[in-house]
């Protein structure tokens, strides 16, 4: 049976700690200032403070950003719904982003992929929670499938009422849940697919993928990656070679595995 | 998990790291080994002997902690006192040692007279300056807990923070007045005879003089003081009263104040009159208050039979200042005292500063040698957290270069100091063994127990066969007092009362007054350490805007600034220049910023002013003040 994995969030239980954020890029290695999830704070209320509601990747399941890429990279996997970049196709042409309607996707400066959230695909596999999940000290963050009505966040799913977060005019079917109350739920913006390639895709979306797969296309997209990337690019905190000999391989995320397909 | 602790991957990793001993070289820096290094150490202090054979025991100071492990603390202690030198200035002179000594003084204990998972037998949870979410976000589990569960939830806090969220009440004391709040509530309780009367004349010493102290403390009066109602000082007072279960939660915060003794007694006070300080769902936390105890008989036994009293942090920086003592053993930041740029100045009157840290920072630039220092995933030791839980942590990689575990280096000191003397430890585990073997209250936290507990163990544990102790530390309902009884009264506490912390714009006798018209407030924020490590860290970076000011619209509306315009905070002895923050969720009149930022932070928005150096240096008996004196904003070009 396929999985469905999704997400429950409680946000009234978020601090703001930002925990999430950093065991997040330190299990993909995403540079500092760089972000796979977030915290976005709500509004200011008089005698209530500042809501926090902490958010990824929504994999949804009406995904803009599938519709968005020219090469096919991003694609939703069938067996358990997550939304992947196939870093071997992707060109970082950067359709997708504005394609996304919670601003989930970003460049990667270090490795010329447009990067974002994969339910940690790595430590699932394995068993293991996402990262962002384990780490909540308050357990803000429920993880499961959904296709599996004993799992925990289908029994939460049926006994409490959830809101999802969309934009009105393009409701991406998001498989991340809020436990009612939560703010804000007016930020996602319309999702901006753009049109060249929305036409296109139209046109000759029954083929593409076949193409893309399995013929030369492939090949090109390839080459045309190696042409453009630039084996430098470094960041501060990334592959430093310096003074510090013994450096340890610490951080280097066994778990994290991109796409083997 | 906080991101602080995570932070700890990117710092092992650092490509900043100091990885080897330097020495100063004419305008630079030699690299040594590790042994030479060490033998350095040795040969100065020993110098420090030879020169003077008479009065030696002063000229030779450590700078405490940054320890990563416990082993660490006792090996540089124990080399130090056998050596002959008692001179170690604690952190706690900076931040918790009020809120210590008066909890020794009037219960018998330093520590948290509870644990944790007694705030869910709670009828009410009083976080009183304590900001759990951004200080200790793993504890935040026991709060969310005790909410569900349906305890009663009191907050204390100028500012709006996370931990607001969770609270049932909010009250906002301007800062500085919370001891003057707990009179107030006293005053109520007991003019409505809302105290247990019987436990009172049992167990509580110095009612008398209390009762006749919080007469003047009406809700009035104290609403005029803390700026809260009268109504507010009435409430908490009733809730408090008629709450059976009460459980308090001190934040470090109420120390950062000339005040801070008072503060803490008065609310010792509140606890013990309700007959609250002991039993289920009962006690008081203190936010830094988890340190175990009974290391007392290890120290004393590992000293020189002669070793001098040691000295007070202000009276070393004297001798400092006056070229008295010779080797500095700088283990931790000298910024985390008021005025450390007179800090800065006494250190550079000092003939040989070693400096054990991890980074290029201000206190290498001080040193003369530099014995670089593991991170804590480089070596075994055990570590306590809030509550008396001891930890053992193991090794999960080898350290890089020539770096040295603070109790390997320590060790190695001591027997380069004492050869004949010494003993001969190994690892952390021999020292930690030699420590549990010298005091009953450890006899039951073996190694192994500990090394399969991974939460820990709860000190004091008495016997292998001793389940933990978990909740009250006061057995028999005794108190650790010499008669069994809590303390109120103790003379060189004072009178029971509240004063204006030092410095404070509303004291017309000080010399902010009229000046300096607005409340200085300075605090940690979730992602940073104080001063320390966190600012190499880019992931915490991140979240970091450097020197800015969080101020209530009121505050600066005639001084025309808009949230992100820039301002220079002054004080009496400096200033620096901040980005405004505006919001509704502090008091107005009170400005708070980041204690974090450091001009040597090689990521850029953790590089500002060190915030020390515009803190005015005002103490009491006990500790620093850093918060609650005046200060003012002046719009920046």
């Amino acid at each position: 049976m396929n999985k469905r994995y999704a997400m429950v969030i409680d946000s009234s239980r978020c601090i703001n700690c930002l925990a999430c954020v950093v065991a997040c890029q330190l299990t993909h290695q995403v540079p500092a200032n760089f972000k796979r999830n977030w915290i976005r704070p709500g509004p200011w209320e008089f005698g209530a403070g500042v809501h926090y509601q902490p958010g990824n990747c929504m994999q949804c399941e009406r995904p803009t950003c599938v519709d968005a890429c020219p090469t096919g990279a991003t694609y939703q996997d069938e067996t358990n719904g997550i939304i992947r970049v196939n870093p071997k196709l992707c060109i970082a042409c950067g359709s997708c982003i504005p394609a996304c309607p919670y601003g989930a996707r970003f460049r990667h400066p270090g490795k010329r992929i447009v990067d974002k959230c994969d339910f940690c695909q790595g430590r699932i596999g394995k068993g293991r929670s996402p990262a962002c999940v384990e780490t909540c000290p308050t357990r803000a963050r429920i993880f499961g499938n959904m296709a599996d009505a004993a799992s925990e966040i289908s029994r939460v799913l049926k006994a409490r009422p959830t809101v999802r977060v969309i934009n009105k005019k393009t409701d991406t079917e998001p498989a991340i849940y809020y436990l009612e109350k939560t703010s804000p739920l007016d930020w996602p913006v319309e999702a901006n697919v753009p049109e060249a390639i929305r036409l296109w895709r139209d046109l000759f979306n029954p083929i593409v993928k076949a193409v893309v797969g399995m013929t030369g296309l492939a090949v090109l997209v390839m080459l045309g990656k190696q042409l453009f990337s630039d084996p430098n690019s470094e960041h501060r905190d990334q592959g430093h070679t310096g003074p510090n000999e013994a450096k340890q391989e610490m951080g280097k995320g066994p778990d994290d595995e991109t796409p083997n397909d | 998990m906080c991101p602080k602790g995570q932070s700890l991957v990117e710092l092992t990793n650092s490509p900043d790291r100091i990885l080897y001993p330097l020495v100063r070289d004419g305008g630079g820096w030699k690299r040594i080994s590790y042994a030479e290094a060490v033998d350095l150490v040795g040969r100065s202090i020993l110098a420090v002997k030879q020169n003077f054979p008479e009065d030696f025991a002063h000229r030779v100071v450590l700078f405490m902690p940054l320890w990563e492990s416990r082993e660490s603390e006792l090996a540089a202690l124990m080399a130090l006192r056998m050596a002959g030198f008692p001179d170690a200035a604690t952190p706690g002179d900076a931040c918790i040692a009020s809120a210590a000594t008066v909890l020794r003084i009037c219960l018998g204990t330093m520590n948290s007279t509870t644990t944790l998972d007694q705030a869910l037998n709670a009828q009410t949870l009083v976080l009183w300056g304590a900001n759990i979410a951004e200080i200790y976000p793993p504890y935040m589990r026991w709060i969310l807990a005790a909410k569900e569960k349906g305890v009663h939830i009191v907050y204390l806090d100028p500012r709006k923070t996370p931990t607001s969220n969770f609270c049932d009440l909010h009250l906002m004391p301007r800062p500085g007045t919370d001891g003057a709040v707990a009179l107030g509530v006293l005053h109520v309780l007991l003019k409505e005879g809302l105290f247990d009367r019987d436990y009172v004349a049992s167990a509580v010493n110095g009612f008398d003089e209390l009762e006749k102290a919080v007469e003047a403390y009406t809700p009035e009066r104290v609403a005029e003081i803390s700026w809260l109602k009268p109504g507010e000082v009435v409430r908490l007072a009733t809730l408090l009263g008629k709450s059976n279960h009460t459980m308090f939660w001190l934040g470090g915060s109420l120390c950062r104040y000339t005040n801070g003794i008072q503060t803490v007694r008065n609310i010792i006070a509140m606890q013990a009159v309700t007959n609250n300080l002991h039993g289920t769902g009962k006690g008081v936390m203190n936010v830094q208050g988890g340190k175990p105890g009974g290391e007392e008989r290890f120290l004393e036994h590992y000293s020189a039979p002669d070793l001098e009293a040691g000295l007070s942090i202000r009276k070393i920086l004297y001798n400092m200042k006056r070229g008295k003592v010779d080797v500095l053993l700088l283990n931790s930041t000298y910024r985390r005292y008021p005025d450390a740029n007179a800090t800065k100045e006494a250190i550079s009157k000092v003939g040989f500063v070693v400096y054990r840290g991890h980074f290029m920072n201000e206190e290498a630039e001080l040193a003369h040698l530099i014995i670089p220092g593991t991170m804590p995933f480089e070596s075994d030791g055990s570590q306590y957290g809030a509550q008396r839980q001891v930890v053992w942590r193991s090794k999960a990689v080898e350290k890089p270069g020539e770096t040295s575990e603070d109790w390997k280096f320590y060790i190695d000191l001591g027997r380069r100091l004492l050869p004949d003397r010494f003993p001969a430890i190994k690892s952390a585990e021999d020292l930690y063994e030699l420590v549990r073997q010298s005091d009953e209250s450890w006899k039951g936290i073996t190694l192994e127990r500990l090394k399969t507990s991974p939460t820990g163990v709860t000190w004091p544990c008495f016997s292998a066969e001793d389940s933990e102790s978990r909740g009250s530390i006061f057995r028999d309902g005794r108190f650790l007092t010499e008669d069994g009884k809590v303390h109120l009264s103790f003379k060189p506490l004072g009178p029971i009362r509240w004063e204006e912390p030092e410095g404070s714009p509303m004291n017309k006798s000080s010399e902010e007054y009229g000046k300096f018209p607005l409340i200085f407030l300075q605090g940690k924020v979730v992602h940073q350490w104080q001063h320390t490590y966190t600012n190499w860290s880019s992931y915490m970076a991140q979240f970091s805007e450097g020197n800015l000011v969080q101020i209530h619209p009121e505050t600066v509306r005639d001084l025309g600034v808009g949230d992100g315009d820039w301002v220079y905070i002054e004080t009496k002895i400096g200033k620096l220049k901040a980005k405004v923050k505006l919001s509704g969720g502090i008091l107005p009149g009170v400005v708070w910023t980041p204690s974090h930022p450091t001009p040597k932070s090689p990521v850029p928005g953790n590089q500002g002013v060190s915030i020390n150096t515009i803190i005015p240096s005002y103490w009491d008996k006990v500790s620093a003040q850093f918060n609650g004196f005046g200060c003012r904003l002046v719009k920046a070009g």
